[in-house]
């Protein structure tokens, strides 16, 4: 299938995610000019961080995988991912927009915001760098967008500066991000050093698994009508590169739950009503375990089929995974509000599951755009 | 320039909720935003239970960690008197503040009502704050997090900056029972019943805090966070205590 008729298959994707836009973006919003932040099931008493943070995380840090992936090609040199690395690119965008948007429904007051934070010179906060890290990324992905991507320069290699540019702010961002959680002594489910490596492994396994996914549905999910160069990148280096990032990741997963069960610190007991849980389960020998197994058995890791399934159980578990992280860390409830023996109980209400759908629905606008009008696969 | 610090005594403490009830009215919070909070546990199994309490304000830590979390510096640290406040003009409700207070002792003004109903329907608020309640104080500072919050900050305890701050200097002790100072005692020290809190200048030697604390082995809650809390509990044992065990999974 050439670019072309990549290009003609997204309008379907487009109109979709446009209608998913519409309605839970429009219902969203009509909740939260109506009841506010009440509207949310998140509180002073109980997390103040419910699943719109989750959301934000999550696109942000796919999207800072999907320029790392990119870099492979764009600043490495490794030409035999140069046939994804315009889409990466893209994709990246489309990440950066759909979590920036579900950031902006949660934050009190966003447009302040976007000076506030800039020119507090903050320099103790780890979100003030993150922001920095945000402002610098965006400024480095439009360059690449115009420089690049719009320009339809494929075959050359991309504009030098901003793809270092933007591998660096990427890296920062993810860095930063794991920082940020991994700084909270109070909070022993979050504190460790080790977090913001475990985030930059985990944002380049998601990396992975989107460039799997998108090029597929660019592709109408068909093997064969895949360009040769990138048949040839998703038959050898590809897989084995998915399986190895999702080995270290699960190194990572294991390592923490087994410290967290042994540990008796108090907010480590969330390990044992995570051990416990069905999702973790699935997420952890659904999501991750058997695509491990079918992107490391030869006889699996080549066929389009067990790609796409990988890639889209790795991408469900680690929002899954993202969601006991960032909900896990606030569980015990320290002193808020009568004390409380047990761990705190959260359900993310209709209008946190619509900011989801509208994050969903706004990145795949973006990237069916990009579909559309730019040439983001291989000319066969 | 002071250091203002609170001592709790938790053997006179008996959970009566006045220093909640004095702070929610002196400044004006809603239902259930508790700035001064008392909180109510159990421990033990039958038939060898006990129940406890704890008086739990906002420590105004030396090395507050929301502090520096704070991407907007909303949050702050006061030089001249050591409180921690927050300037909701600058406050982006991030609510970073509230995952690195290791005392949950901050609220978010924009979210469900704890206390039902929503008395915000009641006394909505006008031109841009998050209500109007029908009585009020006169203090109104949104740069210290005094007075009726707008819709989308964090709010906290201000230690009655307001009352605190206009004292005279050079006092080692806000006492209520000395007639010239009580009207810059905080509200949750000045309605304590039993008499449990004692506030004054933790940089004088000679004042009584400092005595009560090394005479009685002040404690500091969750001192291994390194947050150095400005606030100190003195606790013999014999009733309330300071929480120290969580029920876990483990058996």
């Amino acid at each position: 299938m050439s670019t072309a008729s990549a290009s003609r298959s997204s309008v379907p994707v487009f109109l979709l995610a446009l209608v998913g836009l519409v309605v839970t973006g429009g219902w969203a919003i009509a909740n939260l000019m109506s009841q506010g932040h009440a509207a949310f099931n998140a509180s002073s008493t109980g997390l103040m961080w419910g699943l719109p943070i989750v959301t934000y995380d999550f696109f942000l840090l796919t999207s800072t995988g999907l320029t790392m992936v990119a870099s492979l090609w764009t600043v490495f040199g490794i030409t035999a991912f140069e046939p994804i690395a315009r889409r990466c690119v893209w994709l990246a965008v489309a990440g950066l927009v759909g979590g920036v948007a579900a950031l902006f429904l949660e934050l009190g007051h966003p447009l302040r915001a976007l000076y506030a934070i800039p020119l507090s010179m903050q320099f103790k906060a780890p979100l003030f760098w993150k922001v920095i890290g945000v402002v610098v990324y965006i400024v480095a992905l439009a360059m690449l967008v115009t420089g690049w991507l719009m320009a339809d320069a494929r075959g050359r290699p991309a504009p030098r500066f901003a793809s270092r540019l933007a591998l660096l702010a990427a890296v920062f961002i993810t860095f930063v991000a794991g920082l940020f959680y991994g700084m909270l002594a109070m909070r022993p489910f979050w504190f460790g050093g080790d977090v913001a490596v475990a985030f930059l492994i985990e944002t380049f396994v998601g990396g992975l698994a989107f460039a799997v996914f998108f090029t597929y549905l660019a592709h109408g999910f068909r093997g064969n009508a895949l360009g040769p160069s990138t048949r040839a990148l998703f038959s050898e280096a590809l897989p084995k590169a998915f399986a190895a990032v999702i080995a270290l990741h699960l190194m990572f997963v294991l390592a923490r739950l087994t410290t967290g069960l042994w540990s008796n610190a108090d907010g480590l007991q969330v390990w044992h009503r995570i051990a416990g849980s069905w999702s973790f389960h699935l997420e952890l020998w659904v999501g991750l375990v058997l695509p491990l197994l079918l992107m490391a058995l030869p006889g699996t890791r080549r066929q389009a089929s067990m790609q796409i399934i990988a890639a889209l159980l790795v991408m469900v578990a680690l929002f899954a995974a993202r969601y006991q992280f960032v909900v896990g860390g606030q569980l015990v409830p320290l002193f808020k509000g009568a004390w409380v023996h047990g761990l705190i109980e959260y359900t993310p209400s209709l209008t946190e599951w619509l900011i989801l759908g509208m994050s969903i629905s706004l990145a795949n606008v973006v990237n069916a755009f990009g579909e559309w009008r730019f040439s983001l696969g291989e000319e066969t | 320039m002071a250091k203002w610090g609170m001592v709790i005594d938790l053997d006179k403490c008996t959970g009566c909720q006045a220093c909640t009830t004095a702070c929610s009215m002196e400044n004006d919070r809603l239902p259930g935003e508790n700035w001064q909070d008392v909180l109510f546990y159990n421990e033990g199994t039958y038939p060898n239970v006990k129940m406890s309490w704890f008086p739990r304000p906002c420590m105004h830590c030396e090395n507050a960690s929301c502090v520096d979390v704070c991407p907007t510096r909303a949050t702050y640290k006061d030089p001249d008197g050591g409180f921690v406040l927050m300037d909701w003009n600058k406050c982006i409700g991030c609510k970073a503040c509230m995952a690195a207070c290791p005392y949950g002792v901050r609220f978010y003004t924009d979210e469900k009502a704890v206390v039902q109903p929503d008395i915000r329907s009641v006394f909505p608020g006008k031109d841009g704050r998050s209500w109007t309640p029908p009585y009020k104080g006169p203090q109104d500072d949104p740069k210290r997090g005094i007075g009726i919050a707008p819709n989308g900050v964090v709010s906290k305890c201000t230690f009655c900056y307001h009352k605190v701050s206009k004292a005279p200097k050079g006092v080692a002790d806000l006492d209520e029972s000395k007639p010239e100072l009580k009207e810059h005692v905080p509200a949750c020290v000045r309605m304590c019943p039993p008499t449990a809190r004692y506030f004054g200048d933790l940089d004088n030697p000679a004042s009584t805090v400092n005595k009560l604390i090394a005479d009685k082995g002040g404690v500091r809650l969750l001192d291994h966070t390194g947050n150095k809390p400005q606030v100190y509990y003195l606790s013999g044992g014999a009733a309330a205590s300071v929480p120290s065990s969580r029920e876990t999974n483990k058996a």
